[in-house]
């Protein structure tokens, strides 16, 4: 058993599945994206925010600040004309839904479990984001298009005990995005 | 000749739109509905949809609850469910399954997936 805390150990296991699943979700629809260190983020006019809220073992938020151009460059529907502000919106909010579901998927394994949240999206021209709960992990990345940041600011409940799982890193990644299971 | 319904219950216009041109050339129309109560309401009004794909986290009737309620209806018990999500825990599956959901996909999906998924389930109802 590891001597780490609970909560350093929740931090260490958010920064691990945001730096993988972030790369992961992006790639799978079409944009390769790469870590960057992390700088002063841009909140202006053409930024975007998809937010999830989650309940449960931990409880908190997914924020997912996006420069427009990368949403309209990996929206599924590619048509002749670009995509409109509205469906920019309602694609970053799905794109902040599958990334904490992805990431969800992964601290299921360690055998954290909580309710995600309806998404939603907001304007991203002058908003700043800052931490309630004091466990916040952020990450930035570059995709070559424009850049997005990913934040998680959550909070273990206390009356929680964690199994052995939490502490573990040998768990298999349960890699189940985009395969079909007959029940 | 008359064309076979598809119904897409997700709360994003996104993927409802995906799911929709996943369809445009394989001879099936999309109904598209924005939650679970949407979709029971759409159905009412749609009678020959061949199979059901259905979001589970979702505002008013969350995608498990729609799934319990279009079961309990005679007229849409061979209705073939496939829930298409975001969430992939066993359990949830589980719970899916009991409630009468043929299938399972964890988002990001192909469109061709869909396809192939609606062939076998379909088929396999006659």
């Amino acid at each position: 058993m590891s001597n780490t805390s609970g909560e350093e150990r929740w931090v260490e296991l958010a920064e691990r599945y945001v730096l993988r699943c972030t790369p992961e979700l992006f790639t799978a629809y079409g944009m390769a994206i790469e870590g960057k260190t992390s700088s002063r983020v841009s909140f202006d006019s053409d930024s975007l925010v998809g937010v999830a809220g989650f309940v449960g073992d931990v409880c908190g938020i997914l924020s997912l600040r996006i420069d427009a151009a990368v949403v309209a460059a990996c929206h599924p529907i590619q048509k002749d004309a670009a995509p409109n502000r509205r469906m920019l919106f309602d694609w970053t909010s799905e794109l902040a839904n599958q990334l904490v579901g992805r990431i969800k998927l992964r601290l299921g394994n360690h055998g954290i479990n909580f309710r995600v949240s309806a998404p939603i999206a907001l304007d991203g021209a002058r908003m700043r984001f800052v931490g309630a709960n004091g466990h916040t992990c952020r990450a930035s990345f570059d995709t070559g298009t424009g850049d997005l940041d990913v934040w998680v600011d959550a909070e273990l409940r206390k009356s929680v005990t964690w199994s052995e799982a939490f502490f573990r890193d040998d768990l298999s990644d349960p890699n189940v995005e985009g395969t079909v299971i007959f029940l | 000749m008359t064309t076979k319904k598809v119904m897409v219950v997700d709360d994003s216009h996104t993927v409802q739109a995906l799911v929709s041109s996943a369809f445009a050339n394989h001879g099936f129309s999309v109904i598209c509905a924005s939650d679970g109560m949407d979709a029971i309401e759409k159905l009412s009004m749609h009678d020959d949809v061949v199979l059901i794909f259905c979001d589970v986290n979702m505002p008013r009737m969350s995608g498990l609850e729609m799934v319990s309620e279009v079961k309990r209806m005679q007229k849409y018990v061979d209705i073939p469910v496939v829930m298409l999500t975001t969430e992939g825990r066993p359990e949830l599956m589980r719970r899916a399954k009991e409630a009468g959901a043929s299938a399972w996909i964890v988002k990001p999906f192909k469109p061709e997936q869909l396809v192939a998924v609606v062939k076998k389930l379909v088929e396999r109802t006659g």
